[in-house]
């Protein structure tokens, strides 16, 4: 009797300690990871250039943040809200297209969103404070009362542990130009094409004055003219901007604006480790996914836990149970696309 | 990771292995005493369902990608510590009712080998990936056992980075070593001992990681929320078993409030969210209520160390008000949180102690 008593916790115990070998990550040989790369791309959403009902519409005025003027970065014309499509699939009018689509690749949710804007001056440049405040907001914060249609984060240009770097460009207006030559600068013109410039200089802006819009510092540079850029841990700048600035050799939330052709753009948002495991994108993941969208030109924004993308002034990316996560990261800035609809 | 052994679709690694080896070091363990030995299936198949089911439900998005078939799949994904942890006292529990004894003292004879298994677990987490800090800016700080250089990479292909699950690894053998050479003066000492030092240094370590974590929402890891709730419910079980003078009991909650809002502005902190001043406030009102429980548990010996453990909160605060350069601001405010979490294992053991003479605070 004591024998059978032993036995009934004995077996089960024997085999369940037998078991554990195979039960823990990675102890079978899972199919899916077997493929080279990710994605297909029959996986990725196709680019469809939109023509828009409005091609021409009056330029919308420029103006910047200030103290007597807060919203002196806004747009003038709110959009609709019966033009947003159900979903958050984005905006449709006659100035704009907005189409925002979804996929999970390797485990990790990114958003695809593809711009249209009739005028340059439709795409714009929002504060957190007037500058040189380095006091930073949440996005939505920031979006109020500027009638954003799509938005994302900027580069961290009023960040302090940035060590004020770069020559950055709000909606026209020079904020400052110091300390530069160390991060990729993105220029947008305007006719807001965009124009990317590796370890750009001062020198580097002056064939560019007086046609400067936007200006965004950061690293990293990931498309450059139809060029996929390359990324060798073994170059100890490269690696020391990716390793230590961006954490680029780890996947992580990202956050990329690219041109697809005249004011055509796409913006991609990565997910991170944060919402699911093994979740993000390294930097040159996220390159090789901008070139295979068909990108001519692509620069990674902030990521981590900055990453933004927002709908009508609401945040639409990494959603914990359809609502923004409670820590959700201040920004210093946004970039956002206005309609020119009145 | 290459395997080990491969039998057809199934394969043996290194880190499987030494899940085995402390699995079985921790049953070998456990099953020292008797009455406990009928119990270990149960607890451990719970163990294992609870932390891998708790896992499941924390990534969305590989639900979505695998759909309910994950859930039966515990080698794509992971578990989750504190998952495993409450299905296997949920297991003792069960096993306790079914051979009628003591849950406390059932997962007091536990309380060892679940030491020693974390600790394997730990260990093999070199070669799984995880347990990894940030990136070493400095070659000076490339050395073991405060950085590594990950399994399988060279020093041209990979950076040194923190060896998180090195040091969890240690806390986890010292944790073993003092529950089985300490002499346990009464019921369930073993196990408070466990659970409070294993919360307050997971809390701490947790947030060294950057690795495939496992987070509540955003940079709130889950391992943290548990190791919170733990700790709570040793201070609550402490107070209803050992009936603390009631000043010792408030004391000790208040510091353990205060000190759970200082780490958590220590990590808005940390994610470059800015509530200084409401860090600044829980410092203080932390060293405030450690002070005050210091000086009523040990009366006028208390005094020095009460002086100490607010001087060194009124150090942290102005070192961060100095603005210091970039990373020693970080140490500053990871000092704040083992400064915090020190305050909160100060709570947790005065609680613990034999019940003062009358006459004391």
């Amino acid at each position: 009797m004591n024998r059978t008593r032993t036995l009934i916790w004995l077996i089960p115990l024997i085999l369940l300690l037998l078991l554990i070998p195979f039960v823990v990550p990675n102890a079978i040989v899972d199919a899916d990871a077997e493929e080279a790369g990710f994605y297909t791309l029959e996986d990725l959403p196709a680019y469809e250039p939109v023509t828009l009902a409005n091609p021409d519409p009056d330029p919308l005025p420029l103006g910047i943040s200030s103290k007597k003027n807060p919203l002196g970065d806004g747009a003038p014309y709110a959009p609709k809200a019966e033009n947003f499509l159900p979903d958050n699939g984005g905006y449709l009018d006659s100035t704009i297209s907005v189409r925002v689509e979804e996929r999970v690749l390797r485990n990790t949710k990114i958003y695809f969103t593809f711009v249209q804007i009739a005028d340059p001056t439709q795409l714009r440049a929002a504060l957190a404070n007037p500058y040189p405040s380095t006091k930073w907001k949440k996005g939505p914060q920031i979006a109020e009362g500027r009638n954003t249609v799509v938005a994302l984060n900027g580069d961290w240009f009023a960040n302090k542990d940035n060590k004020g770097r770069g020559t950055i460009y709000r909606n026209g207006e020079l904020l400052r130009s110091k300390n530069s030559g160390i991060y990729d600068a993105l220029i947008i013109d305007t006719a807001g094409d965009f124009h990317i410039i590796p370890h750009a200089t001062e020198e580097d802006f002056a064939p560019y004055e007086g046609t400067v819009l936007q200006s965004y510092c950061f690293p990293c540079a990931l498309v450059i003219d139809r060029q996929l850029m390359t990324f060798n841990q073994k170059d100890k700048d490269t690696d020391s901007l990716l390793a230590h600035h961006i954490e680029g050799w780890k996947k992580a939330q990202r956050s990329v604006l690219c041109q697809m052709g005249p004011l055509s753009y796409l913006i991609i948002t990565a997910e991170g480790p944060d919402q699911s495991k093994g979740g993000g994108l390294t930097i040159p993941e996220v390159a090789r996914l901008a070139w295979d969208m068909g990108a001519l030109q692509a620069f990674n924004m902030d990521g981590g836990s900055s990453a933004l993308l927002m709908l009508n002034g609401k945040r639409i990316n990494c959603l914990v149970n359809g609502k923004a996560p409670k820590n959700n990261r201040d920004v210093g800035d946004i970039i956002y696309f206005a309609t020119a609809e009145p | 990771m290459e395997p080990l052994l491969t039998l057809g679709p199934l394969r043996v690694t290194p880190y499987s292995l030494i899940l085995f080896a402390g699995a079985l070091a921790g049953t070998l363990l456990a099953a020292r005493k008797k009455a406990v030995r009928p119990a270990l299936p149960l607890v451990i198949l719970l163990a294992l369902l609870f932390g891998h089911v708790v896992w499941c439900l924390l990534n969305d998005t590989a639900m979505e990608y695998y759909g309910f078939s994950l859930l039966f799949q515990p080698w794509r994904g992971g578990y989750t510590l504190y998952g495993a942890l409450a299905g296997g006292a949920v297991g003792a529990a069960i096993a306790a009712a079914l051979t009628r004894q003591s849950w406390l003292e059932l997962l007091d004879a536990l309380a060892p080998g679940a030491a020693a298994a974390l600790f394997f677990a730990r260990l093999g987490e070199y070669f799984s990936g995880q347990g990894v800090g940030p990136t070493v800016e400095s070659e000076a700080l490339c050395f073991f056992p405060l950085t590594f250089l990950p399994y399988g990479e060279t020093p041209e292909t990979g950076d040194w980075v923190y060896a998180v699950w090195f040091w969890e690894a240690v806390t986890a053998l010292v944790l073993l070593a003092v529950l089985l050479l300490r002499r346990n003066r009464r019921r369930g000492d073993p196990t408070f001992l466990f659970l409070s030092v294993l919360g307050l240094t997971q809390i701490f370590f947790e947030q060294i990681r950057r690795d495939d974590y496992v987070s509540l929402t955003g940079f709130v890891r889950f391992s943290q929320v548990g190791a919170l709730v733990s700790i709570l419910a040793v201070m609550i079980a402490l107070t209803v078993m050992r009936r603390p003078r009631p000043l010792r009991a408030v004391l000790s909650f208040a510091v353990l409030v205060c000190a759970g809002l200082t780490v958590m502005y220590v990590e808005f902190a940390l994610d470059k969210t800015r509530y200084f001043p409401f860090l600044y406030a829980a410092t203080a009102a932390t060293a405030a209520a450690a002070a005050a429980l210091l000086l009523a548990a040990r009366g006028r010996q208390g005094r020095m160390s009460a002086g100490m453990t607010a001087l060194a909160g009124g150090i942290l605060l102005f070192s961060h008000g100095l603005e210091a350069p970039t990373t020693d601001i970080y140490i500053i405010l990871y000092g704040f949180m083992a400064w915090a979490l020190g305050c909160i294992g100060i709570a947790v053991a005065i609680c613990m102690q034999p019940q003062p003479k009358e006459g004391s605070l």
